[in-house]
């Protein structure tokens, strides 16, 4: 078994210390550089979001307008006919 | 303690759907006599709001065999003659009118085409503009039309489901403009009750989707101190029509959420008018639809979860008007029997049970006679 000398061992606890530091630093800048193409790109996306949003929602008041009216318009048509049944058949 | 202020009847198709062929006087007082057995306090009107000399040169249609502004009056002077069954601790002892009226180029009827052109008006400029804004023919709706047979306890809620082209080329103005007519009308209504010596109410009847998604903003509510709305279910899809949906969606609309939950629409805090409902098929269960049986124990159902979560003091809703106050037809709640007089169908009686003893028909009652749709009651 080979011993270290504490000296060798403070040296290797430098050099792999430096080498976390460098590797910190690289995932630092990497993240920061990720946060700014998330900020810039949640700038562009929220308004979109926002528009799609309010899209979808007028989208859906649309369709249930027109899909409050034509049943209305369904029944009455169902009353018009049952009501001619009625006259035919008596 | 069942604190349903306005209880109300629509009959809709016997004012806006017989301009040209308009009932008699006897006709008219014979159904508006039928319908107050039903505990009802109110009676909403549709008569359209434009002007007679209007309806001819613009829809080439004529009223008959009253103008359109005596057959308004006319229906003012029964329904104001008919006391109520409850006496003169409520309103007064007679029953008031609710006044759903449409103007034809809205709504593209009696030959009238959609009017996207027509100016909003003032309520200051509104004497003076005549026929040229809307305001101004709201107005003459009120001075004219109606005049001096009003009430106090009347209701007045202009233009019902007035957002329906509100997404279409045929919206008779904008959003913004949706959003600033309906203070404007209020304002002329204020006016009007003060020349008449008269407490009114104004509210508009929205379509339940506008107010829901926050479309309509909470500056219209506030101005009326009412969220009212025509709802017949299904904002979360077509299969959420149960009673316990119907409950959720107005809950939900009181804390200004749509019916998940979410949103923050104009709604929140405000007291509900449900300015129109029936059971047409797709209002109800598809089980409900199956027999006459089911339909009524939906029926039953429907108005004990208003009574138990939605009407003040479990809930906010303040009025209920049933869109169903004529014959022949599915969602009648009357018939007429071998002599031409109006009688209360099963729905009727069971429309009776929730508005005069409050707690509602207790299990579905056997049907004795009736052989159509609107004659089946017991």
């Amino acid at each position: 078994m080979k011993l270290i000398s504490p000296k060798e061992v403070n040296t290797q606890n430098q050099i792999a210390k430096t080498a976390v530091v460098e590797e910190l630093a690289h995932y630092q800048s990497l993240l920061k550089g990720a946060r700014e193409t998330y900020e810039e790109l949640k700038e562009r996306i929220d308004p979109i979001k926002e528009k799609l949003e309010k899209d979808f929602l007028i989208f859906v008041n649309m369709i249930q307008l027109k899909r409050s009216k034509l049943l209305k318009e369904l029944n009455e048509l169902e009353n018009e006919l049952e009501k001619r049944k009625r006259i035919l058949y008596k | 303690m069942f604190n349903l202020t306005y209880k109300s009847c629509d009959i809709m198709k016997k004012t806006k759907d017989t301009l040209t062929s308009q009932l008699t006087t006897v006709e008219k007082t014979d159904l508006v006599a039928r319908i107050a057995t039903m505990g009802v306090t109110h009676i909403a009107i549709s008569v359209v709001m434009d002007d007679n000399a209007r309806l001819i040169s613009v829809g080439s249609t004529t009223p008959s065999p009253r103008t359109v502004e005596s057959e308004t009056q006319d229906w003012c002077s029964i329904i104001h003659a008919q006391p109520n069954v409850y006496g003169s601790g409520t309103y007064g002892g007679f029953l008031k009118v609710i006044h759903r009226g449409a103007f034809c180029g809205i709504e593209n009827i009696w030959g009238f085409p959609f009017d996207t052109g027509t100016a909003l008006g003032t309520a200051a400029s509104s004497a003076a503009d005549g026929n040229t804004t809307w305001c101004g023919r709201y107005y003459r709706y009120l001075n004219n039309h109606v005049g001096t047979r009003v009430a106090t306890g009347d209701v007045f809620a202009p233009i019902p489901e007035g957002t329906t082209n509100a997404f279409g080329a045929n919206f008779f103005t904008n959003q913004a403009g949706y959003m600033s007519l309906f203070p404007q009308l209020n304002t002329i209504t204020s006016t009007y009750a003060t020349a008449q010596n008269v407490t009114l109410t104004f509210m508009s009847h929205n379509n339940f989707s506008e107010a829901a998604s926050g479309w309509l903003a909470s500056s219209l509510f506030s101005n009326q101190s009412m969220v009212g709305a025509d709802y017949y279910g299904q904002r979360r899809g077509a299969l959420f029509n149960k009673p316990s949906d119907y409950v959720n969606d107005w809950a939900q609309l009181y804390l200004g959420k749509d019916w998940d939950g979410i949103g923050n629409n104009g709604c929140a805090g405000v007291n509900q008018f449900w300015g129109e409902w029936g059971d047409l098929p797709n209002a109800m269960s598809t089980s409900a639809a199956l027999t006459e049986e089911n339909r009524l124990a939906f029926l039953i159902q429907f108005y004990k979860s208003l009574r138990d979560s939605l009407v003040s003091p479990n809930g906010h809703l303040v009025g209920f008007n049933n869109w169903g106050g004529w014959e022949g037809q599915n969602t009648s709640l009357l018939y007429k029997d071998s002599d031409g007089k109006y009688q209360l169908n099963a729905r009727g009686k069971i429309l009776q049970s929730f508005f005069i003893n409050n707690g509602g028909t207790t299990r579905v009652p056997v049907v004795t006679a009736g052989t159509a749709i609107d004659s089946y009651t017991y």
